[in-house]
């Protein structure tokens, strides 16, 4: 028998093998695109100033808060967009989604930019299930409810992506949802980054390394647009992470192998949601582990289910 | 010295921040590797948390957790190379054939080839839950705070992995019993 004790021997020894060195060409190729890449400006509280008294600091608390219970109210719009039907355009088994349940169903959206629920912080985070989070930085600014399991993994001006994982033994695989605002696209086979075509989903249907169904009406977070379901084909010419980058977002650098694209694997299902708001194409891609996509949609279409633009409309 | 650098490239110093990109590129391809047992997507990983890094460094308010916030943009970004990478993850290490002279070496080897199999197919979250406890050396509280996640979480993720890894080493010990190694 290996004891626990062991085991930990064991994983002390094993992993400490290993390289221990990063090549010089991969340190000075991130360091040569830091060099053209600007730093984000961080607006930073001025609380606690220092100095302030205490009841100082509860006059300003109180008054930060009339000012966004003032803005919420004067600002908020007259219907709701929370819990729209997932777009369950793919033929795949619709699932019910959670807002009959959420206990923040009844709450009003806010507005354009959102002032209810948890602002998304930069970098990772876990959303709780039933919560609701908002996006300062992405525009437009989006709400989305939190599920089990499901990760903000990254989020920018253009981009926000969520991870999902079971997060069990023996079962690694993740759904990827990837909400961008589209600048750019990635041709076939590599290449550098080309203009946004007019009509991005024939351009994808257009493809030759994917396999595209007919697109569908779909509306998402009560914005209308339209989805593909589809796959990469075997075969395809890939980057070295083993897939294939398609579309940039605006805050992207539009590389094949590094960026906010969103990308595909060989031989796993994705769905692409495209909308068109204020002059803008939003893309909505997720991706999951099954060559069919009705069985990844069991999982990512209810989370899609909780997201909502309150206050866009297109 | 790190928190005069840290501070100096918060205001926008490339040459501070190049100083401790190459101060800490090492550590983390060396984290970054045992986490994705792949050297390019490690170095991948190591890229993109420096330059994710540089970007977002002037939002780092204690200068003082730089080392902990960059183990937790490596840990997110080897999530993500893991993820674009998946087809690659399922492929097991070979082991070399000139690598084994003997019954211990050989019996090492087999060690080690159960240890790679059993660690594969771990999730990315218990992969790094185990390198950053066992390789990097941090207690759960700590891996906690690094992470973001509460320590129940990590105690959870780190009996699964524990578990994990000695079925797989168990499996091994009972094939050795049973008749010898495999070929």
């Amino acid at each position: 028998m290996t004891g626990r004790t062991d085991i930990a021997t064991i994983l002390d020894g094993w992993l400490a093998e290993g390289p221990n060195q990063i090549t010089d060409r991969a340190l000075d190729a991130a360091l040569d695109v830091i060099e053209h890449t600007r730093q984000r400006r961080v607006w930073r509280s001025p609380w606690p100033v220092p100095g302030m008294v205490f009841p100082a600091r509860v006059a300003v608390a109180l008054l930060a808060a009339a000012v966004a219970i003032g803005s919420f109210l004067i600002l908020r719009p007259p219907t709701t967009n929370v819990g729209e039907p997932s777009p369950s355009t793919s033929g795949s088994t619709a699932e019910p989604t959670p807002t009959t349940t959420a206990p923040d169903v009844t709450r009003p959206p806010g507005p354009s930019a959102p002032i209810a629920g948890t602002v998304l912080a930069v970098g990772q985070m876990a959303l709780a299930p039933g919560a609701t989070y908002s996006t300062l930085r992405f525009t437009p600014a989006f709400s989305i409810r939190g599920a089990a399991s499901w990760w903000l993994m990254g989020d920018g001006p253009g981009h926000v992506w969520f991870n999902s994982g079971p997060n069990e033994p023996n079962t690694p695989d993740l759904y990827t949802v990837g909400i961008v605002v589209a600048a750019q696209v990635l041709p076939v086979g590599g290449g550098s980054a080309i203009a946004l075509p007019a009509d991005l989903l024939a351009w994808l249907q257009a493809r030759s390394d994917l396999a595209l169904g007919s697109p569908r009406a779909v509306t998402v977070g009560g914005l209308r647009g339209s989805v593909v379901i589809g796959t990469v084909r075997t075969g395809a010419q890939t980057n070295t992470g083993g897939a294939i980058n398609i579309i940039c977002s605006a805050d992207s650098n539009c590389l094949q192998e590094t960026g906010n694209e969103i990308g595909v694997g060989p031989g796993r299902a994705f769905e692409i949601i495209v909308i068109p708001v204020r002059g803008q194409t939003l893309v909505i891609a997720a991706d999951g582990v099954s060559p069919t996509w009705s069985i990844d949609a069991k999982s990512i279409d209810p989370f899609l289910a909780g997201l909502s633009f309150p206050g866009v409309t297109n | 010295m790190d928190r005069d650098l840290v501070e100096l490239a918060q205001r926008g110093d490339r040459e501070a921040f190049a100083v401790l990109a190459k101060s800490h590129a090492d550590r983390l391809v060396a984290i970054a590797h045992r986490i994705l047992r792949d050297f390019d997507l490690a170095e991948d990983a190591v890229q993109r948390t420096l330059i994710v890094a540089w970007r977002e460094l002037p939002a780092l308010r204690d200068p003082a957790r730089f080392e902990a916030w960059m183990h937790r943009l490596l840990v997110n970004a080897c999530y993500a190379e893991a993820r674009r990478a998946r087809p690659r993850l399922g492929v097991v290490r070979t082991v070399p054939d000139d690598a084994s002279t003997g019954t211990d070496d050989a019996l090492a080897l087999a060690q080690r080839d159960q240890l790679e199999r059993g660690f594969r197919r771990l999730t990315p979250e218990q992969r790094s839950i185990l390198v950053l406890h066992h390789y990097v050396g941090l207690p759960a509280t700590e891996i906690a705070a690094t992470l973001g996640i509460p320590p129940g979480t990590v105690r959870s993720r780190l009996h699964y992995a524990h578990r994990a890894m000695r079925a797989a080493l168990e499996a091994d010990e009972r094939r050795t019993a049973a008749g010898g190694l495999d070929a």
